[in-house]
């Protein structure tokens, strides 16, 4: 909301300056966001007087002026505005001054008539205020008096973000009475006297549902000046507020509306046919709004109905077919108070916004309506003219509000604060309640504009605010300690994160949505409805992620895009599948990478070997031995749909599918723009991998170890894993560690076959083994490798 | 030749020897079976008596020094043995090592750590939610009547549905925790949030924390305390704290909080807090009678920002590699 300080100190007279203002607002809870200059600086802009305009000799549309600008000697100016005349008052850029937009006013000749500077429009000067032509000021003002001074313009106006529970202060009242109960002013609120009625034209009123409307007032007013315009101080002050000033009709109800926060309507009254009704709107009804815009009502809709049907959206925006124009003469005021629930939801339904819906939808004054329309009359007399009616209404003011029992002592424990009956009671009495204290016990009534005052907490903020947020006691805290068993799962993460860092990888932190193209390519299906935004920020940014492959997309392209080269990013997020069992979203904790380019950086020490599908086995099994003796990880060679075949793996332990791993479909990456080769991935689910468990803590064996190493012909297709699986589970005598220390093929080999060498570890608990049952051992080990995989053992 | 001329010639032909076979020859020839020291100590027996006694002092004498300068030249011929055979080892240590990679954290992850181990410390466990909720959580029950402007402070994100939507706070975790929990309850709640906003401070995903303490006894002013103690604590200074009246359905009295910049002294709003809303414990099945507490929330980005000096946000989600290698500690 604008406000300026100009109108703000009309009703609430002090002399701070705009910054104390706004920080005691801001530390009052109606924080200034920002603070505006009420114009633009003009410097050399002077109130003149049109004392003579005459044709100019060589141009039919230029008048030369003779112009009083409280000089000695008048000036001469060349003006092309049809309304310059004599006598007019106007403003004169004089020589040399500066006008926004960076113009200078030189002395001139035009059309060979010296000009010694420039009558304004308003918009030449930065304002936007009705009329045509050059500005016409009012005659009282005197010639020579700077513009601004005339005007009032050096004055601040205050952007306020108001929280929604402050609809109170949505109106230069509502703050002024802010400023009154911290003490800062005496409120002067506006006279709302009311006017003589000079007429009998009225209408009558009814309220179909009274919880929609707790009190409707309206009045004709006949006989107005259609020629009338709207004084300047008034366009200057809804100027200032953000308003664009338009006729006085408009204006008047505008002016109420900021002034007393009461949203007013004005509807051409012989437009209008028989009773005023505030009724729900019928399915399907129709009406075409001020804006033009054409609105398909329904009974969510509250309308303001005469004979023919709806005239407008009650407390949102009226009719076109009743709307006020330049040749209105007569008018039905209205000033009413709609309940909040009654508009709830009416903006997102016909996608509107106006001032008055915003104050009805946050709650206004319901005690206002009748003095809000006395307001606006006497406003409307004085600048058009016109009689006045009688008031005519349906519903009634409120009757006082319920009490609130406020326990001191509670609060003050609640607050941590030791404010006595009488300061208590003096906050609140200068926030305009009714308050009745005995035996420390408060009994509070709240103002009619207070609605959000309704329990005792309500009023516990309203005496910590208006005494100061920075006066709570400055004692320690009673928090006590309190003992954790340290949690598994974030100490686990910690444990991978620097796991993963340590072995080069940077972490990613990524939105959770990510593109419909970019799911369907990594999980080869289609991206489920279920996970579908309802309104996505962007089209790139359309799914919940099924997988944290589709957010690393894009980061990777990002850093390739940018010349970054041997990426690993990896990054612990939540994915989201629609496959639960009760139908529900599932999150999902995964750990995911995306990686390519060296092994090893560039160096005179190592080759320059690229990453492959066994360095991120080797990760993904040094992050699985962080569980501890949960078992080891399998590597089941399956196909995936964004995998390359071959280069694809499920990881698994114990059966139960823990994620992927393998190479990104060359397919895929080409589609992608991520080069020929793709870069390699895998995606665990976090917790399964790496939920701890204890590993029972052995001494180290006292019998010697002993080691063999044999080496088979295998055909090229066979998995060594089968090999080691069934090594491990038929040998004879314990393995302490099997490993692979060799693999190859060349011509040297059968064709159709490799090289597989292993070195096997014996160990016993219980005894030293000797050769002889090592010899044994191994013997079984080949006969069962070379029956169940075509091996043969190499010399 | 006396057995001091003797002594003074091994002596002589020690100090010349180059290697340790040299040496070696040198001590035969004086001390060795057949060597001149042994030959004249065998012949001492040959001696008149009267002499024995001086003669083998003196031989004694000369075999106990051509022994030490023996041992002496050796450890010295050792030495330069070592020395040279470590000269043929020698690296040039100013190569650059075999390095790996330099990995790193994500500034959002060391400073949430950061967060949570300042919270550990004080006793606050760590609670979590889902990110894709339903209204009951994200508004009903903290206080959010339906179709209220207040709904309009979030600009939420609805799914396909209109029904779920992503959290637009962390703040239903206080509803998912106190319906499980009996009081007293000391959690804060780190994760991901959404809002339908996207500029060069505000990101349509961020991450906040949130923090609820219900007990018996606690106080608004307790809570400034333990947010200033925070702050100061994860700035490693005193930090200036501004509580300004606010609003928020779910905290009665509420406030949201601005830290001053170091140097400049403006204020930077960081989160929201307040009293936990009477309506909220009900929803909650807590006794609003019997136990009270307070809740914040507050920006993890934000904080991150500050500590690391970032004034753009969007700089966090771009993950460019440029950026995130400098945290690497």
């Amino acid at each position: 909301m604008k406000l300026s300080l100009e109108w703000l100190r009309a009703l609430a007279p002090q002399q701070l300056d705009a910054n104390t203002l706004a920080e005691r607002l801001t530390l009052a809870g109606l924080e200034v966001e920002e603070q505006l200059p009420a114009a633009p600086p003009l410097e050399g802009v002077v109130v003149a007087r049109i004392l003579e305009a005459t044709q100019h000799p060589n141009a039919d549309r230029l008048r030369v002026c003779r112009v009083d600008a409280g000089t000695e000697e008048p000036l001469q100016i060349v003006c092309g505005a049809p309304n310059a005349r004599s006598g007019l008052t106007v403003a004169l850029a004089t020589v040399n001054t500066r006008l926004p937009g960076d113009f200078k006013i030189k002395k001139s000749k035009i059309r060979g008539e010296v000009s010694l500077g420039m009558l304004c429009a308003a918009e030449e000067l930065g304002l936007e205020l009705p009329g045509e032509g050059i500005l016409e000021l009012p005659d009282t003002l005197t010639p020579g008096t700077p513009f601004s001074e005339a005007l009032g313009l050096d004055d601040t106006v205050l952007d306020i973000a108001l929280t929604p529970n402050r609809g109170d202060c949505l109106s230069v009242l509502g703050v002024a009475r802010e400023l009154a109960a911290l003490e800062l002013t005496t409120l002067q609120a506006p006279a709302c006297t009311p006017t003589e009625t000079a007429s009998t034209a009225q209408r009558m009123i009814v309220i179909a549902d009274p919880p929609d409307c707790s009190w409707y007032c309206g009045r004709v007013i006949e006989d107005l000046d259609p020629q009338a315009r709207t004084p300047l101080w008034m366009a200057e002050r809804l100027r200032r507020s953000g308003l664009r000033p338009r006729n006085p009709l408009v204006d008047v109800t505008n002016y109420v509306l900021l002034e007393l926060g009461q949203p007013l309507h004005a509807f051409d009254d012989t437009c209008l046919d028989g009773e005023i009704r505030v009724r729900r709107a019928q399915a399907g009804e129709a009406l075409t709004l001020l804006d033009g815009s054409a609105v398909t009502l329904s009974p969510a809709d509250l309308v303001i109905a005469d004979a023919r049907g709806a005239q407008a959206l009650a407390g949102a925006m009226g009719g076109a077919d009743s709307a006020v124009g330049d040749a209105t003469t007569r008018v039905f005021l209205e000033s009413a108070c709609f309940s909040p629930l009654a508009v709830a939801g009416l903006g997102r339904r016909h996608k509107l916004h106006s001032d008055a819906l915003h104050r009805f939808e946050r709650g206004t004054d319901p005690a206002l309506p009748q003095r809000a329309l006395e307001r606006a009359t006497a406003l409307l007399l004085e600048i058009c003219g016109g009689r006045a009616g009688p008031i005519t209404q349906a519903g009634s003011a409120p009757g006082p509000a319920p009490a609130i029992t406020l326990d001191l002592a509670r609060s003050n424990a609640i607050l941590g604060t030791a404010m006595s009956p009488e300061q208590a009671q003096g906050i609140l009495a200068g926030l305009g309640c009714v308050v009745a204290a005995a035996d420390g016990t408060l009994t509070v009534q709240p103002p009619s504009w207070r609605r959000d005052l309704a329990i005792p907490e309500d009023l516990m903020e309203e005496l910590a605010r208006i005494a100061g947020y920075d006066q709570l006691g400055g004692e320690p805290s009673r928090v006590r300690p309190q003992f954790l068993i340290p949690p598994a799962a974030p100490r686990q993460l910690a444990r991978a994160r620097a796991l993963l860092q340590g072995r080069g990888w940077a972490e990613a932190q990524t939105f959770a949505f990510a593109s419909a193209d970019a799911v369907r390519a990594l999980s080869g299906a289609e991206p489920a409805t279920a996970l579908r935004l309802a309104n996505p920020i962007s089209e790139q940014l359309t799914d919940m992620r099924p997988t944290l492959w589709a957010s690393l997309l894009p980061v990777y392209a990002h850093n390739l895009r940018h010349g970054n080269r041997d990426l690993r990013l990896f990054e612990a997020a939540r994915v989201f599948r629609d496959d639960a069992a009760d139908g529900d979203i599932r999150e999902i904790e995964m750990l995911a990478g995306m990686a390519s380019g060296r092994r090893h950086p560039e160096s005179w020490a190592r080759g320059g070997a690229e990453l492959d599908f066994a360095d991120m086995r080797g990760l993904i099994e040094a992050l699985g031995a962080l569980a501890g003796s949960a078992g080891p990880l399998d590597f089941v060679a399956a196909d995936h749909p964004a995998l390359q075949p071959g280069q694809s793996a499920r990881v698994e332990r114990d059966g139960q599918p823990l994620g992927w791993v393998g190479r990104m479909h060359p397919r895929i990456a080409r589609t992608l723009d991520l080069g020929e080769k793709g870069p390699l991935l895998f995606e665990l689910e976090r917790e399964a991998l790496l939920a701890p468990q204890r590993r029972p803590v052995a001494a180290p064996a006292p019998y010697p170890a002993s080691r063999r190493d044999l080496s088979f012909l295998v055909p090229t297709e066979t998995y060594v894993g089968d090999m080691l699986k069934h090594m491990t589970s038929s040998t004879p005598v314990p393995l302490r560690e099997l490993l692979v220390f060799d693999v190859f093929s060349d011509d040297s080999l059968d064709e159709g076959f490799k090289s597989v060498a292993f070195g096997l570890i014996f160990q016993d608990f219980s005894r030293t083994l000797t050769d002889g049952v090592i010899d044994d051992a191994v013997a079984s080990l080949v006969e069962g490798l070379e029956s169940r995989f075509q091996a043969r053992l190499r010399d | 030749m006396t057995q001091t001329e003797l002594s003074s010639q091994a002596q002589a032909e020690i100090g010349q020897a180059r290697t340790l076979d040299e040496l070696e020859a040198i001590r035969l020839k004086y001390l060795g079976r057949k060597g001149e020291i042994t030959r004249q100590l065998m012949g001492l027996r040959d001696l008149d008596p009267s002499e024995r006694k001086s003669v083998g002092a003196a031989l004694n004498q000369a075999k106990g020094a051509i022994g030490e300068a023996l041992e002496a030249r050796k450890r010295t011929l050792q030495d330069a043995a070592l020395d040279a055979a470590l000269a043929a080892q020698a690296v040039d240590v100013t190569l650059p090592g075999r390095a790996e990679f330099a990995g790193s954290l994500h500034p959002l992850t060391l400073v949430r750590e950061r967060i949570e181990t300042i919270f550990a410390g004080a006793g606050f466990g760590v609670a979590e939610g889902p990110e894709i909720e339903d209204d009951f959580h994200n508004f009903e029950a903290l206080n959010f009547p339906p179709e209220h402007p207040a709904r309009a402070m979030h600009d939420t994100f609805w799914m396909a549905d209109g029904q779920r939507l992503l959290r637009t706070h962390t703040s239903p975790v206080q509803i998912r925790v106190l319906r499980q929990a009996e009081p007293p309850v000391r959690i804060i709640a780190p994760g991901r949030v959404y809002r339908c906003d996207s500029d060069r401070t505000h990101s349509p995903m961020f991450n906040q924390i949130e923090g609820l303490y219900i007990d018996r006894e606690v106080s608004f002013a307790d809570l400034r305390h333990d947010l200033i103690a925070f702050l100061s604590a994860f700035f490693e200074r005193e930090v200036a704290l501004r509580l300004r009246p606010s609003y928020f359905p779910f905290t009665e009295p509420s406030a949201e909080f601005d830290i001053a910049f170091e140097g400049t002294g403006e204020w930077m709003e960081v989160g929201g807090c307040g009293m936990v809303h009477p309506n909220v414990l009900r929803a909650t099945g807590v006794d609003p009678q019997a136990w009270r507490g307070y809740a914040f929330g507050l920006g993890i980005d934000r904080l991150a920002m500050l500590y690391y000096g970032i004034d753009d946000l969007r700089l966090f989600f771009d993950n460019d590699l440029r950026f995130l290698r400098q945290f690497a500690h």
